[in-house]
């Protein structure tokens, strides 16, 4: 089972020091990824999902912020925050690729596709220019796109959304990453498009056993996508499970209003349930459970202490205090 | 008592902005020092003697002294109270010149970036042959027709100078004229007019204010120039402007620094203090600046 | 629908916008519809369909190159710019972006007040009270009236866009995208004010947005464009349940469902959007469907209803 293990995440906490004070963005995360398996990290605007997989990444520093001591990062059993700039370089985009929110600025403009794919490849393949211009076209026609020959030799402006976002799936999965982190990935795409890439994602990840963390803000396309789901609100994991756990049985009371405010297309609601009140303030540090203000079950002892990721007995885990008891029967036996 | 509390209210946005503009202890600095100088032109001449005009014989080019503060010109006359009135000139010339360039550069920025079209070809045309007339030999046209007087000088420059107002309006309002709410405004029926000035002109202020502080500066530069060929102020009354272009000789430059280094001190600090009054009002006046 | 109680009725509307080296891009191309009185019709479609366009045109603020409005027994097309502006009153618009619709240098009673302020309407403290009022019924607290829109969150400031659309009491509200800026958790709130507003006064929407499932559910009847036309418009239900159109049909099998019961099948479309500035001949749509034969390739399909005010621009529809 630890074989299995690809990357682990433990404790993670990332700082961002703004003029108007300190920002807890991600404030202690843990979570496991195994091989093969796609983790949806959901939340909204703000959360700290963004932050959480730059800081894998250890993208964090140029936007002045900073990771703190104890948190822990590990790839394959390897630690990732100790090692140096030019390391991590042969970690990002070799062992661990991302694809970005916005395809059209995550391409160069002035570049062709064939140059960007080929020196990417060579960097990290290395292996010969024209071997590397095969491996392109090769990728290019894997994620769909018609006459890839062709296309390479085209500038990004030059493609479509959709298009520009399967160069870029091909260029993060021509080097044979481990791991794939897709942030927003769709987020830009229409509908119709979103699902030729959520299809592409799918069969790709079959075909080379990596990894996927897909963040996003839509519990849709985590349905459809992940395997085990981590929520995350105002920096703080507050729900861990499988997606049948998540979705059939949500037990943080913000996972199941996030579900229950969706309108759905399978059947017709007359009102919607809305999670009253605001996503709290970052700069304020929070006593309690992050959820506690908008949160219909709150007691006093939500506010004095913050609430642990309890570990259920069906191996979910839930930051709530609703489930102490459940979690110390599940701890007892 | 709804009404007071409104009122409370609507205060303290005042208060608010000059607060913000307080804490900019820079623009505050500036203020104080401008207030100070202001108020020195205008009341020194009522409180001391001080006589600009007088040769007093067999004192010419003196150093400074218990007598004369700041020493005499080459001609005899007092430095410092030329200095003071000089003051008067330059610092009215400067305000007044460049209030009639925005009064005059904004409206027309605004008007062709609003409407775009003829319009926008008709003043912008106009803003580039103003610009690639060669300004100097222009104001020495006019001011010969006008005749020189502080008067005619404020006016040539003022007119002259609000080129840079309009292409700075124009290139702010273009831009803001595409934001959202120009058009929620438009959607909710506000007029052109409502539109210009309540949505657009508002958010476009900011670089304008530095503008206007530059304008300040040059039309006081401008004057000295004019000054100097002998069409700017009518030569007895001083103005920091031909006080600085008494140091064009070699032996004033070099053996004689208290004729010109003054009004250059005192010009360079009013200048300057302007800049960072327009950079504060620039920031107090923007809500999304934190006190 | 009937056109007797149709509140706003728009007649073969085109917009061409003029493009690089002479070329047009046919946004909305012939669209007709109406909206009846306290109904809200929702409009989808994907980026570049032309359904923002629409929505601006319908209320004039994007001229038309062709076409009619009747709005009150007159074409609002054709009105004089100074008429056309007083019955903005009655015709407001909500826009998508919340941060960006609002005057930063504006507080919030001002911001809301402005309707008032621009028609003059009421004394000046009956105008304060009821901006107060509204702003009050929205959500806000009267102590943040007096601040300004960044100091609000995304949420808040759509709710001030909104009481700012209905303070004049309109009788149409065009919703473009109202909502698509927002977190999951805001959204849910500021639809059911929506929803709200329109029982308790009555006024119309017109809801735009690439959102189906956000479209389905504050919908009572809805339009389906596609590259400049429409392809389906009909009753909520009827166009989830049947829909005629193979676009609709992909369009709706494409959204995730936040479940993980439902298995569906996936009609994956195959292909791009067609550039607007050289739309296919025939049905537009004919490149990417899968029922397309040599008819939808030479002929426009034209819309066609049955007798539930189901129509369909399609000319396999029903085969």
């Amino acid at each position: 089972m630890e074989d299995n293990v690809l990357l682990q995440v433990s404790h993670l906490r990332t700082q961002f020091e703004t003029k108007e004070g300190i920002i807890p963005a991600v404030d202690d995360i843990s979570f496991t990824v195994e091989r093969g398996q796609v983790l949806g990290i959901v939340g909204e605007s703000g959360c700290g999902k963004s932050v959480t997989s730059m800081s894998i990444l250890k993208l964090i520093e140029k936007y002045n912020g900073r990771i703190l001591a104890g948190s822990s990062v590990k790839l394959e059993g390897r630690e990732l925050l100790g090692l140096s700039e030019a390391e991590m370089c042969n970690i990002r985009g070799r062992e661990i690729a991302m694809i970005f929110q916005d395809p059209m600025t995550s391409l160069n403009p002035v570049f062709t596709i064939e140059r960007q794919m080929v020196e990417t490849i060579v960097r990290h393949k290395k292996i010969g220019r024209k071997a590397a211009h095969s491996t392109a076209v090769e990728w290019l026609a894997k994620v769909g796109i018609p006459e890839p020959e062709k296309r390479i030799k085209e500038y990004p402006h030059q493609l479509s959304g959709g298009m520009r976002q399967r160069v870029i799936i091909a260029i993060a999965l021509s080097c044979d990453p481990k791991l794939l982190i897709a942030d927003e990935p769709t987020t830009a795409l229409d509908v119709t498009i979103q699902a030729q890439i959520l299809d592409l994602l799918r069969k790709l990840k079959d075909e080379v056993n990596a990894a996927i963390i897909l963040i996003t803000h839509d519990m849709g396309v985590v349905a459809e996508m992940a395997d085990h789901i981590l929520v995350m609100y105002a920096g703080r994991a507050l729900e861990y499970g499988t997606k049948q756990q998540i979705f059939r049985n949500p037990r943080h009371p913000y996972t199941k209003g996030l579900l229950a405010s969706i309108p759905r297309m399978d059947r017709q609601e007359e009102r919607l349930f809305s999670i009253e009140g605001n996503v709290p303030n970052l700069l304020k540090p929070v006593e309690g459970c992050v959820f506690r203000e908008r949160c219909g079950y709150a007691r006093e002892a939500c506010g004095s202490c913050r609430p642990e990721l309890l570990s259920l007995p069906d191996e979910s885990r839930v930051s709530c205090l609703l489930y102490e008891k459940e979690a110390k029967e599940s701890a007892h036996e | 008592m709804d009404k007071i509390k409104k009122e409370n209210v609507q205060n303290s946005f005042w208060r608010n902005t000059v607060q913000k503009f307080m804490k900019h202890r820079v623009a505050m600095f500036s203020l104080l020092f401008l207030t100070v100088e202001i108020l020195a032109v205008i009341l020194l001449p009522l409180l001391m003697d001080l006589d600009p005009y007088t040769t007093n014989a067999g004192c010419f080019s003196m150093a400074p002294d218990e007598r004369f503060l700041l020493g005499t010109d080459d001609v005899g006359r007092d430095v410092f109270s030329r200095l003071v009135y000089g003051g008067r000139v330059s610092i009215m010339v400067g305000f007044v010149s460049a209030l009639l360039s925005a009064v005059i550069g904004i409206p027309l920025g605004l008007l062709a970036g609003y409407y775009g079209g003829v319009i926008r070809m008709v003043i912008m045309r106009l803003v580039d042959i103003f610009m690639s007339f060669p300004a100097m030999i222009i104001q020495l046209v006019l001011v010969t027709v006008l005749g020189a007087s502080a008067a005619s000088v404020m006016l040539v420059i003022g007119l002259l100078g609000w080129t840079g107002f309009a292409r700075l309006t124009y290139s702010k309002v273009i831009s803001v004229k595409e934001q959202e709410y120009v058009e929620a405004a438009r959607a909710s029926g506000a007029t052109n007019l409502r539109q210009m000035f309540q949505y657009i002109l508002p958010n476009s202020l900011a670089p304008l204010f530095v503008q206007f502080s530059f304008s300040v500066a040059s039309a006081i530069l401008q004057e000295s120039g004019l000054s100097f060929l002998g069409l700017g102020v009518p030569v007895p009354t001083a103005s920091w402007g031909n006080m600085i272009y008494s140091a064009q000789s070699l032996s004033t430059l070099v053996y004689r620094p208290w004729m010109w280094v003054p009004a250059g001190t005192i010009l360079v600090a009013t200048v300057l203090s302007i800049n960072f009054i327009g950079d504060g009002l620039r920031d107090a006046l923007d809500p999304k600046m934190k006190l | 629908m009937n056109d007797s109680n149709a509140l706003l009725t728009v007649q073969n509307v085109k917009k061409y916008f003029k493009g690089t080296k002479g070329c047009q891009v046919k946004a909305v191309d012939d669209v007709s519809f109406a909206v009846a009185k306290g109904e809200t019709l929702g409009l989808v479609g994907e980026s570049g369909c032309g359904k923002s366009t629409l929505g601006r045109t319908v209320l004039n603020l994007v001229n038309a190159t062709e076409g009619g409005v009747i709005y009150e027994g007159r074409d609002i097309l054709k009105l004089p710019q100074t008429e056309m502006r007083m019955l903005r009153k009655k015709l407001q618009m909500v826009f998508q972006n919340p941060y960006s619709s609002l005057n930063p240098r504006m507080t919030v009673l001002e911001a809301v007040r402005a309707p008032l302020d621009i028609f003059g309407i009421g004394t000046k403290e009956e105008r304060f009270e009821r901006s107060r009022d509204i702003l009050k019924y929205v959500g806000l607290d009267e102590y943040q009236m007096y601040r300004y829109p960044h100091e609000f969150s995304g949420g808040q400031r759509q709710r001030i866009v909104i009481a700012r659309a209905i303070i004049s009491e309109p009788d149409f509200v065009v919703c473009d995208e109202p909502v698509s800026a927002l977190d999951v958790s805001v959204r849910a709130q500021v639809l059911n004010l929506m929803q709200d507003i329109q029982k308790e006064r009555g006024v119309a929407y017109l809801f735009i947005s690439h959102d189906l499932s956000v479209v389905k559910h504050i919908s009572d009847r809805i339009a389906v464009m596609y590259l400049g036309k429409i392809v389906e418009i009909s009753p909520r239900e009827t166009l989830y349940d049947q829909p005629g159109h193979p676009y609709t049909q992909a369009l709706l099998s494409a959204i995730p469902i936040p479940d993980t019961d439902i298995v569906r099948e996936r009609i994956i479309l195959k292909g791009d959007l067609p550039s607007p500035m050289n739309p296919p001949a025939g049905c537009r749509f004919h490149t990417r469907c899968r029922f397309a034969v040599e008819e939808c390739r030479m002929k426009e399909p034209k819309m066609r209803f049955d007798e539930s005010g189901h129509g369909v621009a399609c000319h396999r529809w029903k085969e």
